[in-house]
């Protein structure tokens, strides 16, 4: 069973990377980015690209997909996102379009890396980080597992405080509480989208590159599997708080795992969106949503 | 064997289904052309056109455009060589977009439009699935390749131009035997057809067969890429080797983990592993075996006379995709000088008579149980960096001859 825990627990902070920026842009400037899958692979197939060309050590390999994920995201927000919410009044009318945005231009990236890989897996064999495996009472654990949990709960962690504590964080979660109230006590709402899809990005390429080196390659759909687990990650724990986000990220992947050791693995995606179905039964908000306030 | 394409609403495909019966129980004459005047006839038009629906696009599109590329060597070989005559052969290549509604629309259009005399049939189960009925109620031939589940070959119309995984599979078993394997671990792909029915029945059956024991099998999701569950549990229940039929993007999170676990047993898996799916792991997989019908390095005549065409068009190296589009646009070919008619049923007696016969091409000596192809298969080998055919499959076949396609 603690094989089985640490598995859950390593699965559960790779969703918890990738729901985390997802997460931040819903639940603070109301942008739900269907383009964060793809941000995510594309990331990590930048990532290769460069490490075709010269060969990295860790640090450097993730923040090749770390940059990448940040300029993409801030890219689509100038490009895309921005225009749609200067030319719509209505909010609602602005984010369905956002999110159809989102959809159309999640294909282009996907596209690239379809015809750059032949529809093939990519690795990032160029990295000079070697994985090495951990036995401890019979237990096994590799250097990049440890890395991720570490990486993922520090960051879903901070994250949290930082929204709570800091002057920014608390910024952003009044735009998320509302916009128009918020602008007007001197908060500069076009800056903080820039920096929160940026900051949001630059996740998913931490979590595109670090997943990539764990799993041994992406294949360029597999960021669509993760938009799914995001999703349903957040709804669990409740729109806008990355605790929230966290704490469903974890559920999901101990139920998953628990699921796949034990039965078949036939019934993992139904019974882990059953699970989250019976908690929304009982809290719509999600565990930590908030009923009164619409975001965060 | 490619991946499944997730089908979320198997109504919606059968609801196309139906309306394309319809359209093509009331399609009008006008769209006619050279294939169909000849109907009847006895005698082959100037073209006979074919049309390929098969994936250009999407998760499997390498499939799709493989098997076109066999299928475009081999229409210039066969006209080049006027194997047909004064009869030069034409194809239109559709795109499934890796999508079985359209791959069921388009087998729909193709049906409604008489000029075309033969399909040749996508690469995906999935699709294979959704198009076979739409073509056997409308009585025109398709040729699949791949597609090796269940459902695809369905009636007097539908023939696969590739062995299904499960009979060639035996090829992994005999290896798994030498290895001394003698308790072994599955993991399979629930929700693709082909990989489910490897996992649930034929290796089990062969195990049986060859003395070992299946003593873990776990069935994951198409969407699965984290293994460190299915892989703990292979490794705790004993398993000395372990077969992997997935699709192909999860071979590699799938090996990683095992070699992260420290197992150290032979892997192997089926042809989805093949095509430069294993080369991520780079020195990492040395050793993966995998069973497929076709391998380039293969030293019989008609693999190589296949090879040489197929670099000379693409100045590439053929897969086992592509060999098998090649041979199943040959068998069309076969089909049409033996019906001598552009007719679709007189094409389907053809293609019948061909399939009794057998025939030699780029998979070596092919011979058909029913609408269904057979061959030996081959076992290939991942060495680290390049795909090894193994020792014992590089010899030619005896009895084979010179010339992999009869002239005309």
């Amino acid at each position: 069973m603690t094989q089985v825990m640490i598995n859950a627990i390593t699965l559960g902070s790779i969703y918890t990377l990738f729901a985390l920026g997802m997460s931040l842009t819903w639940g603070s400037i109301g942008i739900l980015n269907f383009a964060h899958g793809s941000i995510f692979m594309f990331s990590a197939y930048t990532a290769h690209l460069v490490l075709e060309s010269v060969s990295l050590p860790l640090i450097p390999t993730l923040f090749v997909g770390i940059a990448a994920g940040a300029v993409m995201s801030l890219l689509v927000q100038v490009l895309a996102f921005q225009p749609i919410l200067r030319r719509n009044k209505d909010p609602q009318r602005a984010e369905l379009q956002i999110l159809i945005a989102g959809i159309g231009i999640a294909g282009v990236p996907l596209a690239l890396a379809q015809k750059g890989t032949n529809n093939n897996p990519f690795g990032l064999g160029g990295t000079s980080f070697d994985i090495e495996t951990y036995v401890f009472a019979g237990f096994r654990i590799s250097n990049i597992q440890i890395i991720i949990i570490l990486v993922g709960l520090v960051l879903g962690l901070g994250m949290t405080m930082w929204l709570r504590r800091s002057g920014t964080g608390l910024a952003l979660r009044g735009i998320g509480v509302d916009a128009e109230v918020a602008s007007l006590m001197g908060v500069n709402r076009k800056v903080l989208s820039l920096g929160t899809m940026t900051f949001a990005g630059a996740l998913a390429g931490l979590a595109g590159t670090m997943l990539t080196l764990y799993l041994g390659a992406l294949a360029p759909e597999s960021g669509d599997t993760f938009m799914l687990k995001a999703f349903a990650a957040i709804i669990l724990g409740g729109v806008g708080s990355m605790m929230g986000a966290m704490i469903g990220s974890y559920i999901i992947a101990i139920t998953e795992t628990i699921m796949l050791t034990y039965t078949s693995g036939t019934w993992v995606e139904a019974v882990s969106f059953a699970v989250i179905f019976l908690v929304l039964l009982v809290r719509p908000q999600g565990i930590l949503g908030r009923k009164v306030v619409r975001r965060t | 064997m490619p991946q499944s394409i997730p089908h979320r609403r198997g109504w919606i495909v059968a609801a196309i289904a139906v309306a394309a019966l319809t359209l093509s129980a009331c399609g009008s004459s006008s769209s006619e052309s050279s294939s169909s005047t000849s109907a009847g006839a006895a005698a082959l038009p100037a073209t006979v056109n074919l049309v390929a629906i098969r994936d250009q696009s999407g998760p499997i599109a390498n499939y799709g455009k493989a098997a076109d590329q066999g299928t475009q060597v081999a229409i210039k070989e066969i006209n080049d060589a006027k194997f047909l005559g004064a009869t030069t052969l034409a194809v239109d290549y559709q795109d499934t977009t890796g999508v079985a509604q359209t791959a069921a629309s388009l087998t729909s259009q193709a049906v409604a439009d008489k000029q075309y005399s033969v399909i040749l049939g996508p690469v995906s189960s999935d699709q294979a699935v959704a198009v076979a009925p739409i073509a056997q109620r409308a009585q025109m031939p398709v040729v699949f390749t791949q597609s090796g589940s269940n459902g695809v070959v369905i009636g007097d119309y539908t023939f696969r131009a590739t062995p299904p995984q499960s009979t060639i599979f035996a090829r992994t078993t005999e290896y798994l035997e030498s290895q001394g394997v003698k308790k072994l671990a599955v993991i399979y792909t629930a929700g693709n057809p082909t990989n489910e029915q490897l996992g649930t029945e034929t290796i089990p059956a062969l195990a049986e067969k060859h003395g070992y024991e299946v003593v873990s099998s776990s069935s994951v999701t198409t969407s699965t890429l984290d293994f460190n569950a299915p892989v703990t549990k292979a490794i705790e229940s004993g398993a000395d080797g372990i077969a992997l039929i997935l699709n192909g993007p999860q071979f590699v999170p799938a090996i990683t983990a095992l070699k992260q676990n420290n197992f150290e047993g032979p892997i192997v898996t089926g042809s989805a592993a093949g095509n430069g799916v294993l080369a991520p792991l780079g020195a990492d997989g040395a050793g993966i075996v995998y069973t497929s019908d076709f391998n380039p390095q293969l030293q019989t005549e008609s693999a190589k006379h296949f090879v040489g065409l197929y670099n000379d068009m693409f100045s590439e190296t053929p897969t086992n995709l592509a060999a098998e589009g090649y041979d199943a646009t040959w068998m069309v070919a076969r089909a049409l000088k033996e019906a001598n008619s552009a007719d679709r049923s007189a094409v389907q007696q053809g293609l019948t008579a061909v399939a009794k016969a057998g025939f030699t091409g780029a998979l070596g000596e092919i011979t058909f149980e029913g609408n269904d192809e057979r061959t030996d298969g081959v076992l290939t080998e991942w060495d680290g960096t390049k795909e090894v055919l193994l020792t014992g499959d590089a010899t030619s076949s005896a009895g084979e001859t010179a010339t992999t396609q009869p002239s005309s």
